[in-house]
């Protein structure tokens, strides 16, 4: 189910880590042992979706931050957002 | 430019030992460097190739994907390792509570010594060696603290009796494996098991590290223990470059304790000599390891029982039953009565978890499928004897 991005937010479980290198960064899954690797635009969503109130929030700073077009900033946004889940580095939840 | 995984293998290794290579770099390719850091993942030894190339200066040369790749790999293994150092210790506090020794072995150790990062060594799960004569009390500790079996017990008291490690693992974070023995490499078919005591004359302090209480091993206790892990257990050709790698660390941190004339002859008593042997000579091979000139002699002067286990590749047996069967000549009566037990009527946990099954209501089916099982591979392991039989009086 697509979450409703003005009610959802970015939490991530307490079976990640993640070690921001030069910019760049990489989470791991201490679950199963899956990595993934954040370059410097990718750990930014990241940074701003993790301590945003609700993912339109992040949406919204991320485009005031680069000179991109909504449409696409959405686009890459969830391209991540969905990759993140299914490598279970991050949750999707409802604010109460 | 297409090579053998052989020559690629030492062109790993040669670069992980950051050893001069006389080589054109320009000719090498993105896909070379692809294939080589593939290679390093498979081997154990991508953080090990970030750290070298890094180091030598050589990183700039990978395409962006494979250096970020590397660097992944690298960063992951120190962050899992870092948790997996905070667990160990909590680990050992517990068990000294309970008056047992910890002993580190293999990676937890090798990272808490011979490495000169944690982040280079992955590690798949912590090997401890226990002071406890009946692995259900730690395993009781762990259980307290979050840990589960890997392999549900097919039998009350099995582990007390009839096995020398357990393995289990958190279900919280750090999510680690543990592996819990009380003797070494004296697993079931107990082929190169070595006196249970033995391990305990070879015991030192494992200082310098922020871990109370741990112990570890003997510099020759940790090098015989490496070579038969490797090749006994794994077979020469299965082994990863990275326990090599492993063993090429051990002589170079420890070369001026490392007393080779106690090694051999431990090695002698334990009959490992021709393990050792093949694993210094891939070591060497692969990484130019400063060894005493002499020791190839002195290895290969008596050859023993495991020679074939190890030149070789290790090969399993026909059948289960005659796995079994291995397993059977070398327990005692009661042992043997355990055994058979466990065979034909393990516990309801173990079945659920050997067949995978989603409910319980299907048990007793699938005891009716193993016990046609067990029957079936008897009845192949006697045509198989019978062929063998006539295949010799042929000759």
């Amino acid at each position: 189910m697509t979450p409703n991005r003005f009610t959802s937010r970015v939490i991530i479980p307490e079976h990640v880590l993640i070690q921001e290198l030069d910019g760049e960064a990489v989470l791991l899954n201490l679950k199963n042992e899956t990595y993934f690797g954040l370059d410097s635009i990718g750990l930014r969503m990241w940074q701003v979706l993790t301590t945003s109130s609700t993912i339109y929030e992040a949406s919204e700073i991320l485009l005031n931050e680069y000179d991109v077009s909504s449409e696409t900033l959405e686009n890459d946004l969830h391209k991540l957002l969905d990759r993140l889940v299914e490598q279970g580095l991050i949750e999707v939840i409802e604010n109460e | 430019m297409t090579t053998p995984r052989s020559l690629d293998r030492l062109l790993l290794a040669s670069l992980i030992a950051g050893q001069d290579i006389d080589l054109n770099w320009n000719a090498f390719s993105e896909n070379d460097w692809d294939r080589i850091v593939r290679l390093s993942e498979e081997e154990g030894v991508s953080p090990l190739l970030y750290w070298a190339l890094s180091n030598s200066g050589m990183m700039s040369v990978l395409s962006k994907q494979c250096q970020r790749r590397l660097l992944a790999m690298y960063t992951a293994t120190r962050l899992k390792n870092e948790q997996i150092l905070l667990e160990l210790q909590t680990l050992t506090e517990l068990f000294y509570e309970a008056h047992i020794q910890v002993v580190a072995l293999k990676g937890v150790c090798y990272i808490l010594t011979i490495y000169p990062d944690i982040g280079l060594r992955p590690m798949g799960d912590i090997d401890l060696l226990l002071s406890s004569s009946k692995l259900s009390i730690p395993r009781r500790i762990a259980k307290k603290n979050g840990y589960v079996e890997e392999i549900p017990e097919a039998f009350p008291g099995f582990i007390d009796i009839l096995s020398s490690e357990i393995s289990l693992r958190k279900t919280s974070v750090p999510f680690v494996r543990l592996d819990l023995h009380n003797s070494l490499l004296a697993e079931r078919s107990l082929n190169y098991a070595v006196p249970a005591n033995w391990y305990w004359e070879q015991i030192e302090p494992l200082v310098n590290t922020k871990i109370n209480y741990l112990q570890t091993l003997k510099p020759e206790a940790q090098l015989l223990l490496a070579a038969a892990h490797a090749v006994l257990k794994h077979g020469r050709a299965d082994v990863p470059l990275g326990w090599y790698y492993d063993i090429d660390c051990l002589i170079r941190f420890y070369i001026n304790r490392m007393d080779w004339e106690k090694t051999f002859s431990y090695s002698r008593t334990f009959q490992w000599q021709s393990a050792l042997e093949v694993a210094l000579l891939q070591t060497v091979n692969y990484f130019n390891t400063p060894i005493p000139p002499d020791v190839f002699s002195s290895c290969s002067k008596n050859k023993d029982r495991n020679q074939e286990l190890v030149t070789k590749e290790q090969r399993r047996t026909a059948t289960q039953v005659l796995n079994e069967y291995q397993n059977f000549r070398v327990l005692n009566w009661y042992q043997r009565f355990l055994l058979v037990l466990i065979l034909i009527m393990p516990s309801p946990s173990y079945i659920y978890w050997r067949y995978n099954l989603r409910t319980y209501w299907s048990l007793p089916a699938w005891y009716i499928y193993r016990w046609w099982s067990i029957c079936k591979d008897g009845l192949g392991t006697i045509w198989l004897l019978i062929q063998k039989e006539l295949l010799e009086k042929g000759r």
